[in-house]
């Protein structure tokens, strides 16, 4: 069986999590575009039902920097981002993406009220004219091959 | 004679990038959605 050890440095880890944060203010502020039905197998393909979008208000991540303990290089939100007034849909939540000014994709994962999902909510459902709040997303890139 | 189908590659074990977060989602005020009270 092949070994496999590629890792990065530090620097090299905490590079590449700035360089993801900062595609999403390109074009502008960034936005996180909750969705339902199936999540598209990558995040170029085409998008689903969109249920809720939380703007950004400035900059979407903050300056990556390297955490010791969990051997990650992270950027967290600058600020919560909202919707105050949500499309809404009665079908369940499944998957949301991280969108720049210029409309491009930067990630997408999954989201529903189940922990262990990549962004929980306090409700997989939501009605319509709801206010969202994304209060905390890390974004991470690790130093140590998974 | 047909061509034997090639075997997808094998997945590469790599750097995983990830995000996680969390949200609150408030319903709308009652005042958006009448109730029975208010006829």
């Amino acid at each position: 069986m092949p070994a496999h050890h590629c890792r990065l440095a530090q620097a090299a880890a905490t590079g590449a999590c700035n360089f993801i944060a900062d595609l999403a203010d390109s074009g502008g502020n960034g936005s996180l575009i909750i969705y339902t039905g199936t999540e598209p197998t990558h995040a170029n393909d085409a998008a689903a039902t969109e249920v809720a979008t939380c703007a950004a208000a400035g900059a979407f991540w903050g300056a990556a920097s390297y955490t010791a303990g969990t051997h990650t290089s992270d950027a967290a939100l600058t600020a919560t981002v909202s919707d105050p007034h949500a499309t809404g849909s009665a079908s369940a939540v499944t998957h949301f993406r991280v969108v720049n000014g210029s409309a491009a994709t930067v990630l997408q994962g999954t989201c529903s009220a189940t922990a262990g999902d990549d962004l929980v909510l306090n409700s997989a459902v939501i009605a319509t004219g709801s206010q969202v709040d994304i209060t905390a997303l890390t974004l991470s890139v690790p130093i140590d091959q998974a | 004679m047909a061509d034997a189908p090639q075997e997808a590659p094998a997945p590469i074990m790599g750097l995983k990038v990830y995000a996680k977060g969390v949200g609150i989602v408030t319903p709308p005020k009652s005042e958006d959605t009448p109730t029975e009270s208010e006829n």
